[in-house]
């Protein structure tokens, strides 16, 4: 069922497929979580998120149109959810007086053991320095490097106009290359 | 017109989403400012897309159509139920926590407060115990039922530490100066001498 289109998938889904939606859930599982996880930089919450925005996007099944991409629609959901845990993970950081907590995203795996802690650096640098993003330029930035969307579903997915993502992005990816240059090396 | 940097378009240049990509291109042959960021942006995308990508737990997908399963489609949406129902709790709360301030602090109502425990026997008894009481009050409070129950046999007891009969027996000689007061003239004259006699005989 790899060969099949998203929405022909979508379509078998909605009249009833179970194993259409369970073959969609297995192709985009692993880019929901990966969103999730680089948003709320916790690895059991980003799994919970991304569960959450599967089981949504099956209640929604119904209301899905094929007039944008299919990921469109998936990571609407899943950023709505994200944007709602960091906010409560505000108030209730707000609320105790204390930073929220983040757990540690695994440290990469390298072929070459001469290289591994250089690479090991430059990509731990580049996670921290993406998780120091704001939300909005975050998002915008994994939608982008990461998930591969143009910059019109990107502004579907975030609700904001295509100006507003392209000078977001333009920001995050400054900040980021200044502060991998301030590291000292070439990366 | 190529002279112009190109750093802040450089990012949706490499998207392919840039207005003049053509004019981006020609500049970057000939600046070498804005060709070194150019190429440091491309390493800075090669970089980010080769971060490690997190792999859902083996079982992600077989939890996702468990709960999909269990899910019964419901025509009421409970979230915004509870959060009425909170809301309800904590306006009525409010209410109340509102209401019982404002008996405290409304002058009106803290003054005919006043007047009504200034006006109630309490308040008449507290009066009485700190100025000018007189023993028959504790008689009519006794009637009142204000639970001072002090009876004129206790009464005569913490005054005099006497008891009734002592009192009674007290009484019998009170009458016994009045039977003096009752002498005559001559009977008074009478004890008189006597008593001088008496002293002289010594």
């Amino acid at each position: 069922m790899y060969d099949v289109d998203d929405w022909e998938l979508v379509a078998r889904a909605q009249a009833g497929d179970a194993e259409a939606f369970a073959a969609l859930v297995r192709r985009h599982q692993n880019p929901v979580i990966r969103f999730c996880q680089r948003m709320t930089r916790s690895v059991p919450d980003a799994e919970d998120l991304a569960q959450e925005t599967f089981v949504r996007l099956h209640r929604h099944l119904h209301r899905l149109r094929p007039d944008a991409k299919f990921t469109t629609a998936l990571f609407g959901i899943a950023r709505n959810l994200t944007l709602n845990f960091l906010r409560g993970q505000a108030r209730r950081a707000w609320f105790w007086r204390s930073a929220p907590e983040f757990a540690e995203i695994p440290a990469p795996k390298s072929a070459e053991p001469s290289e591994l802690l250089r690479v090991s650096e430059i990509e731990s640098a580049l996670e921290s320095e993406i998780a120091r993003l704001t939300p909005e330029h975050r998002e915008v930035l994994l939608l982008r490097e990461f998930e591969g969307l143009d910059y019109e579903a990107i502004a579907r997915v975030t609700g904001c106009r295509i100006g507003t993502v392209r000078s977001r992005l333009a920001r995050a990816r400054e900040q980021l290359r200044v502060h991998l240059e301030a590291l000292g090396g070439e990366f | 017109m190529n002279d112009r940097h190109v750093e802040a378009e450089l990012s949706a240049y490499l998207d392919g989403e840039a207005k003049e990509p053509a004019r981006i291109q020609r500049h970057l042959q000939t600046c070498p400012e804005c060709a070194r960021l150019h190429l440091e942006m491309l390493k800075l995308s090669a970089r980010l897309r080769a971060l490690p990508t997190p792999e859902a737990s083996p079982d992600f997908a077989g939890r996702v159509l468990d709960r999909v399963a269990q899910s019964k489609p419901s025509r009421l949406h409970w979230q915004p139920v509870f959060a009425l129902m909170a809301t309800g709790l904590v306006l009525t709360a409010g209410f109340a926590w509102f209401r019982g301030i404002g008996v405290q602090s409304s002058p009106g109502r803290v003054a005919a407060f006043g007047e009504a425990v200034a006006s109630s026997p309490m308040e008449q008894l507290a009066s009485e115990l700190a100025g000018d009481s007189d023993w028959g009050f504790y008689e009519d409070e006794a009637e009142r039922g204000l639970g001072l129950e002090v009876t004129h046999e206790d009464e005569t007891a913490l005054l005099t530490g006497m008891t009734l009969e002592d009192e009674e027996a007290y009484g019998d000689r009170g009458d016994s100066f009045e039977s003096i007061d009752a002498l005559s003239r001559e009977e008074m004259d009478a004890l008189a001498v006597a008593l001088e006699t008496y002293l002289e005989e010594g």
